[in-house]
């Protein structure tokens, strides 16, 4: 064989363009889900996202279960954040059963909430760290969220897959000395928001390989239906929180912040200052959470009948609105359920449009800065 | 607000870490200490328990589990509680139990309940035979709960 003189380049065809497969194993990808990308050289020139290992059939398998039988289901729709999806859910149910939940249980839910969130977006930092190679983020930020899991865990008897709401309230009152923990925990997590900046966000190579990068025009974001942080981080104040209060969110004194750059490290700061704002709701509603009923008495489950009707209930999540469309005929199973999750438009659509151009080693951090959970939109 | 300017010596402060405890703990040796208890949560959702002479065979349980792991199988060695009460009991395949603990709040007796009990893993012994392995599988996961982990009670109907 003969062997290339060094001072030519590869000139071999062979290689020009070549088809990539990313998924669903793959450690650059955020779940059991691929992307076939058609690259030219370094840059992708073409993608096609390829759903359908994680599909599970929720949608129908929901038609075939009593109303309180899908919240062992639904949970598994969002593997890093199951919280929103019970809380939507109860709050569609009760909305059209005409069921008012005490106050007590609906400080329970924002609590709930708001950790589920912050343990989100730790684990979205161990996603940048694993994409950009700064495996210190994910040591740390995956030991951080365990500490809340843990709570979890003494509040409702599962770590990841909660099953603690319930249409009429949750299913168990907070235990003794469960808030104190919390406050303990609290008071942690902002005293590691240093360590973190230090390491993640002021470390010079990682905003080098963040900045610019993936950028996102506020026009785009909305014509695509894009929400949560990664609109935010375009730079619109929009929040279901703030902006169609549910549960006792108003009564909540907290900001939205802004970054507005639009590239993927404003939307990583964006986390990072909304975890900041989360820590500071939940403890308001550590320190202002009355006393009374966790629950109000619902039929039990076999007579639980809703009301004909439909109503689309939504949740703000760490990834953007979540919501669900809940149809009933009036029966004990539901008649339809629709899951609008916040990663559909993101992975599925605007994917397509984004990653044209992108750099190969791009793609990975823009998936995670994007926060692309592949289980929402490939249910 | 925080000062996000770049900084490369910002990162190295993260040094120091390599002198402190880890967050794991190393699991035979040590335990969980978080909770009141040791080990997992004082609520936790493991391995039911089921008090047979209390359960009254209605088959709530089975009807509700969203999972379909629970079997209602005739028992020869209960006894009816009342003249009303059946002699099947629940039995469970923890090969489709989610622990979604649905079916202890749907217990009118309170007797099904969950324990903090939770490995249920295992392996069969080498001796045993390809063709044997599957039976020895169901018998290992498909079982009727009784009273082996009341004195740990975890998820309790209240
Ligand atoms: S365990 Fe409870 S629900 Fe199940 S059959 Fe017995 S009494 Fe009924
Ligand atoms: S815990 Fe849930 S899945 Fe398991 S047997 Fe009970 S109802 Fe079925």
């Amino acid at each position: 064989m003969e062997l290339r003189p060094l001072n030519v380049s590869n000139t071999n065809d062979k290689y020009k363009t070549y088809e990539l497969f990313i998924g669903p194993n793959h450690p650059g990808i955020s779940g059991n889900f691929s992307y076939v990308l058609d690259m030219e050289g370094h840059k992708v020139a073409n993608v096609t996202p390829d759903p359908g290992l994680l599909h599970r059939g929720f949608e129908k398998l929901m038609e075939r279960r009593l109303w309180t039988q899908n919240l062992a289901l639904i949970p598994r729709i969002c593997v890093p954040e199951p919280d929103v999806n019970e809380v939507a859910y109860c709050m569609g149910v009760e909305h059209l059963a005409g069921i008012e939940i005490p106050k007590h249980a609906q400080y329970i839910r924002v609590i709930v909430l708001e950790m589920a969130r912050i343990a989100a977006f730790l684990f979205s930092f161990a996603g940048l760290g694993g994409s950009t190679g700064l495996y210190t983020a994910p040591n740390w930020s995956i030991g951080d969220r365990d500490y809340i899991l843990d709570l979890f865990e003494w509040l409702t008897g599962g770590r990841v897959y909660h099953i603690y709401q319930y249409p009429g309230g949750v299913k168990k009152d907070i235990p003794d000395g469960w808030l104190d923990k919390l406050l303990e925990l609290l008071d942690y997590l902002e005293s590691r928001l240093p360590e973190y900046d230090n390491l993640i966000f002021r470390n010079p190579i990682l905003q080098k390989r963040t900045k610019g990068v993936g950028y996102l025009p506020a026009e785009k974001a909305i014509k695509n239906g894009i929400t949560g942080p990664n609109l935010r981080a375009s730079g619109i104040k929009w929040d279901i929180r703030k902006a169609q209060p549910y549960l006792v969110y108003d009564e909540l004194n907290f900001d939205i912040p802004i970054t507005g750059e639009g590239d993927a490290f404003a939307r990583t700061l964006q986390r990072r200052l909304e975890l900041e704002e989360s820590i500071k709701i939940l403890r308001q509603c550590a320190n202002q959470i009355p006393d009374g009923p966790y629950k109000v008495k619902i039929p039990n489950p076999f007579q639980f009948r809703v009301p004909a009707g439909s109503y689309y209930s939504k949740v703000e999540s760490s990834k953007g609105e979540f919501g669900y469309y809940i149809v009933s005929d009036g029966d004990v199973k539901p008649y339809r359920v629709y899951v609008r999750g916040p990663s559909y438009s993101v992975g599925l659509y605007y994917a397509n449009e984004i990653m044209r151009g992108m750099r190969i080693e791009d793609v990975p951090v823009w998936i995670h800065t994007m926060d692309i959970c592949p289980p929402d939109f490939d249910r | 607000m925080v000062n996000f300017k770049k900084n490369s010596l910002a990162p190295i402060s993260a040094l120091k870490y390599l002198f402190k405890k880890p967050h794991t703990v190393r699991y035979p040796k040590e335990d969980l200490n978080v909770f009141y208890l040791k080990g997992v949560s004082p609520r936790y959702r493991g391995l039911h328990t089921n008090d047979l002479s209390k359960c009254i065979g209605c088959g709530s349980c089975a009807k509700v589990c969203p999972a379909n792991a629970i079997m209602m199988v005739e028992s020869k060695d209960v006894k009816p509680a009342n003249k009303f009460a059946k002699t099947v009991r629940p039995v469970i395949d923890y090969g489709r139990c989610c622990f979604c603990g649905q079916c202890v709040d749907v217990c009118p007796t309170r007797s099904l309940q969950m324990s903090r009990e939770y490995i249920h893993s295992f392996h069969p012994k080498l001796s045993t035979s390809s063709e044997k392995e599957p039976e020895t599988v169901v018998e290992d996961f498909i079982w009727r709960p009784d009273q082996t982990h009341a004195d740990n009670p975890g998820y309790v109907r209240t």
